[in-house]
């Protein structure tokens, strides 16, 4: 059966997809899992981002654009 | 006179209150020129004969009467076929939702008509700006190859403009598609400044990233067509470049995607700028490969969020790859998102301390010259496509792509200039430095001809 890189089979990236809000039959969600595994390979990748960026103003210079 | 069609937008208008060409005469000929050339191109979807040379009569009376608009007074534009015309339909290039007749003018429209501009059509895009060619609406070919594309998703636009179909014409860029096209097509191509273009009435596909901007022959036509798209003065002045920094932008893991002629045009182009003066640096910036990533994780969310009604109601009548791209943006965690939005904030952080020192960023505006197809998003070939392009959607930053030169295959190459946010202007200035040392690129509007 085939798997997204992440490990999730059709009927689990099917209720993925339920969870975000869309209903698919499950044969649509086969056909999405190798777009749905190179997705998760940018988001893994953004697992670099640090959370201590956060909370932090805004650069000046944008907003008296 | 040589080809009006393709004679600046202040030539235009010099002409016209001489006399010496009307508004009427010149889009009748835009007109011809899109019947004889969209054949090979593609470029439009709907063509507003009757509308247009109603428009131009009028406009033609106006300035008999001496009622002047300003510089956009009886220049034929076109319009992406993604913003709304009240009375006119709109197709998105899709058959979801389409075509949905417009109900009222978005306000590019009405700036754009209060400044004399004639709408001559709606050129073709990408379905949705979303990456894909809808299969029965097909690519804008490019009018330099038409066996290659225009690129995406503002392919039309960057055709016609460039084929003399129009004088400039509305694009919008999300990821690169004002200047992905504007690279491939050999002209001038402005994501501006987040928010300076209003969006009311331009279809969205992710409101974080979503920019409307020009699409012209020179960096004096995109300034004129953003003073039209704003309702704002916008012009081209000679920068003063003697003493100015401008940064060589490094882009980590470029090299596997640059073609070597795009590098050999970059470099001329730095070095016309140096020998007008520029001091010319190599600046870095930390995490910036990671601006692709970020913008992929927030386009997805945002554009299935944006399709989520007729996702649901008309899944068929997406392309294919659309359709996939909307249904897997419902599975992109909440936490990728957020950290997508950190890294766009801390982005925002290190360009401002950059342009506390360096006046402008350059880079090439994509790594090769125009492929067959647009790469899909998914494969390799689409984040590079996105390389040099995406982190100023995610910045907001003004990017500015204009020609530095035909790079292999017979085809032009991009050259891409960043300034603060609220430069754009100056962007648009040090471009027209580069334009002036290179010279116009045209391609054979004769070999596009349909027998």
């Amino acid at each position: 059966m085939a798997k997204s890189t992440d490990g999730l089979d059709a009927a689990g990236l099917r209720r993925v997809v339920r969870l975000g809000g869309l209903d698919l039959p499950e044969e649509r969600a086969a056909a999405l899992l190798p777009l749905y595994s190179a997705l998760m390979s940018s988001c893994d990748r953004l697992r670099k981002v640090e959370s201590d960026w956060a909370g932090k103003p805004p650069p000046a210079r944008e907003t008296k654009q | 006179m040589s080809d009006p069609l393709f004679l600046s937008i202040d030539a235009l208008g010099a002409a016209y209150r001489s006399g010496a060409l009307s508004p009427v005469a010149v889009t009748q000929q835009c007109l011809d020129r899109i019947r004889a050339c969209d054949k090979a191109l593609n470029a439009f979807i709907t063509v507003l004969d009757k509308r247009a040379l109603e428009r131009a009569r009028t406009a033609e009376a106006e300035l008999r009467a001496g009622k002047d608009r300003g510089p956009l007074h009886g220049v034929p534009v076109g319009i992406k076929d993604l913003v709304e015309m009240e009375g006119v339909p709109t197709t998105f290039s899709s058959r979801a939702g389409s075509p949905k007749q417009g109900k009222a003018d978005a306000t590019v429209i009405r700036n754009l008509e209060a400044a004399g501009a004639i709408v001559i059509g709606k050129t073709n895009l990408l379905e949705y700006a979303y990456g894909a060619v809808h299969p029965d609406f097909g690519q804008t070919n490019n009018p330099w190859n038409p066996k290659l594309t225009s690129g995406g998703s503002s392919g039309g636009s960057a055709a016609g403009v460039t084929t003399g179909m129009c004088y400039a014409a509305l694009g919008t860029d999300t990821g690169g598609s004002i200047r992905i096209p504007a690279s491939y097509c050999g002209c001038v191509g402005l994501k501006p400044t987040y928010g300076l273009v209003p969006l009311d009435g331009v279809q969205a596909l992710s409101w974080s990233l979503d920019h409307v901007g020009p699409l012209a022959r020179s960096c004096a036509d995109a300034a004129i067509f953003l003073a039209g798209l704003t309702g704002r003065p916008h012009r081209v002045t000679a920068p003063k470049l003697a003493g100015m920094r401008l940064g060589v932008m490094q882009h980590a893991g470029a090299e596997s995607w640059l073609q070597p002629e795009v590098v050999t045009r970059f470099d001329e182009a730095v070095k016309i700028l140096e020998k007008a003066g520029a001091k010319i640096e190599t600046v870095a910036i930390p995490d910036l490969a990671l601006a692709s990533d970020a913008v992929l994780a927030m386009i997805g969310p945002e554009a299935s969020i944006v399709h989520q009604d007729l996702i649901a109601r008309e899944p068929e009548k997406f392309g294919e790859v659309t359709r996939m791209q909307i249904e897997s943006g419902f599975a992109i965690p909440g936490t990728a998102y957020v950290r997508a939005q950190l890294l766009q904030q801390e982005l925002k952080r290190r360009f401002a301390a950059l342009f506390d020192r360096i006046d402008a960023v350059l880079s090439p505006a994509v790594p090769w010259v125009a492929p067959a197809e647009d790469p899909p998003l998914n494969d390799d070939s689409g984040p590079g496509e996105m390389l040099y392009s995406g982190l100023y959607n995610l910045t907001g930053l003004p990017a500015l792509v204009l020609p530095m030169g035909i790079a292999g295959q017979g085809l032009p190459a991009g050259l891409q200039i960043v300034t603060p946010w609220g430069e754009d202007d100056l962007a648009l200035s040090i471009g027209s430095v580069v334009e002036a040392a290179i010279g116009p690129l045209r391609p054979d509007v004769a070999a596009l001809v349909a027998p």
